[in-house]
């Protein structure tokens, strides 16, 4: 029991500091992108690896331990606070769409990323006093569903490599 | 090792989500584009800039430069010229707001998130617009 136990422990540990590590290199990473301030999402590799092999509660649990760090460490208050909005509804569409079982990994991660940027621009009509924001959403939001497909392939070729039970 | 589960890359409802998904931003994308029309008569439209909720407004159709500082020491300068407003100048870790460019039209916005800065253009008929706050 105990070893099952701490066994969680270090699964999440790990994802965890992989989600952070991604999301870091991802702001190192001079990769050129249409639109600056738009993110490949690659932290969300790492989630939708968590969700795949060992459940809903750990993705949640890692993802919003990453959004915590990040806020602590990079993003500050008003980052900390979208964050939190998009990573809080991209993780509840994700965890819908995996557990109906009729999406691959590529759907779960394109609606997932999607949900994040519009859970953003949300936050930010009260946040910004403005409800204009609203109009990023198209351009802002198809960049998401791009960049979530590309994700969505990369973490299937990932899952396909990892045990299915958390264990690592 | 625990038994292989297939987990499926791309499945043929991931292909139907990712097109409605596209549709309905494409039909969002429609919607704001048909609010936006060209800002007639210049001389009524005006420049409203709202920073950290307070707001200010600017006519279009006078030219003018100016910096505006968030409470947090931000920086966007904003430039007013020829009827089109743009931010040439920001020191926000995205720069979205420099590269959107110039607007010039009712109801296109420039917006700068990390300092909660937006700048919209508003019409004469902007009740009529019914894009009421």
């Amino acid at each position: 029991m105990r070893d099952r136990k701490v066994q969680k422990m270090v699964t999440a540990a790990l994802f965890t500091g992989a989600a952070i590590l991604f999301g870091y290199v991802e702001t190192l990473l001079p990769i050129p992108l249409p639109v600056p301030g738009m993110k490949l999402g690659l932290a969300n590799i790492a989630v939708l690896a968590v969700l795949y092999t060992a459940g809903p509660g750990m993705a949640a649990a890692v993802d919003l331990v990453r959004i915590l760090v990040n806020g602590l460490m990079f993003t500050g208050l008003y980052g900390f606070l979208f964050s939190l909005a998009g990573g809080a509804v991209s993780l509840l569409i994700m965890i819908l769409l995996y557990k109906c079982g009729r999406f691959g990994v590529t759907g779960v991660s394109a609606a997932g990323a999607l949900a994040h940027q519009a859970g953003q621009i949300l936050v930010a009509v009260p946040l910004l006093g403005s409800e204009a924001v609203l109009a990023l959403l198209p351009v802002l939001g198809a960049l998401a569903v791009g960049t979530g497909i590309v994700t969505g392939l990369t973490a299937a070729g990932l899952i396909r490599h990892l045990p299915t039970d958390g264990k690592v | 090792m625990s038994r292989k589960k297939s987990v499926k890359a791309i499945k043929k409802a991931d292909i139907i989500l990712i097109a409605i998904l596209a549709g309905v931003l494409s039909g969002f994308a429609l919607l704001s584009a048909g609010r936006q029309m060209p800002a007639e008569g210049k001389s009524a439209a005006q420049v409203e800039i709202t920073l950290e909720g307070e707001t200010r407004l600017y006519p279009l159709d006078q030219d003018t430069q100016f910096t505006l500082t968030t409470s947090s020491g931000g920086e966007n300068t904003v430039v007013i010229k020829d009827g089109e407003v743009r931010v040439t100048e920001a020191d926000c870790p995205d720069r979205i707001c420099v590269t959107m460019g110039a607007i010039s039209r009712t109801g296109q916005t420039i917006v700068c998130m990390p300092h909660q800065l937006v700048i919209r253009i508003k019409g004469k008929d902007q009740e009529i617009d019914g894009v009421a706050q």
